[in-house]
């Protein structure tokens, strides 16, 4: 794992952002197989006598699926991307994962007794309707605050942080 | 143009792009092989993931190169 728990440390509850962003997504990629429709027709309007250019309609494939091959990687790297944001909320602390493209991730920590205040947004239709939001966590002193964005349940997690500040 | 020509240069594009395909697969595999075993989540959700990723990519690349050969030798369909 990306963490380390302590001696006597236990996850509490473990958050993702919510799906309808990676379904948008994947909708868009999957709409985005219409592109090479384009190409298609472009290409097979070409005059080609005696085959100039050789077999038009098979270099029309040949685009289709390079596009096809970019798209699903494409599909695959934001699928991965959402699995590996994730917000773990244990006994003691807060975990923030936070992936950056392929390579490249952010791990933010907070001691629970450094919590000052929670809060929870949850703003427009969307997100009403499917219980996402963002969740704000205000750190003591000079720290600089947490903000997760489009999670699930944001009201939830503010509830488990809070039982759990109240445990500790 | 010269279909000659034309050819000659179309050719090594398609090969290369198909190259460049083959190493985009390689390095996007190891990625995400990486990743989700780093992470170590549900073992059955891995596992198809992982062959979803594989056969796909395979799937594709092979239909890619048959009709680039298909293409370069001149067929029609």
């Amino acid at each position: 794992m990306a963490f380390k728990l302590e001696q006597g440390e236990s996850i509490v509850v473990m958050a993702r952002r919510h799906w309808f962003k990676v379904v948008v997504q994947t909708l868009s990629l999957f709409f985005s197989l219409l592109i090479p429709l384009i190409a298609t027709s472009v290409l097979t309007a070409i005059p080609n006598p005696s085959q100039e250019f050789g077999n038009l309609t098979i270099l029309s494939i040949i685009c289709i699926l390079a596009w096809f091959f970019i798209v699903w990687n494409l599909a695959f790297i934001v699928w991965t991307n959402h699995f590996l944001d994730v917000l773990v909320i244990t006994n003691k602390q807060i975990i923030d994962i936070e992936q950056v493209g392929l390579w490249n991730r952010d791990i933010s920590t907070l001691q629970l007794s450094k919590v000052q205040d929670i809060s929870s947004k949850t703003e427009g239709l969307i997100a009403s309707i499917l219980n996402y939001g963002d969740l704000e966590i205000q750190s003591a002193g000079s720290l600089t605050n947490f903000i997760v964005t489009e999670v699930q349940r944001p009201d939830l997690l503010r509830q488990k942080i809070n039982e759990q500040i109240m445990h500790s | 143009m010269n279909p000659t020509v034309f050819m000659s240069i179309i050719e090594p594009i398609l090969l290369m792009v198909f190259l460049g395909f083959l190493v985009l697969f390689v390095y996007f595999g190891i990625t995400f092989v990486h990743h989700w075993n780093f992470y170590s989540f549900n073992v059955q959700s891995k596992r198809i993931m992982q062959g979803l990723y594989f056969f796909g990519s395979i799937v594709i690349l092979l239909t890619l190169l048959f009709f680039i050969g298909l293409y370069i030798v001149g067929y029609g369909i």
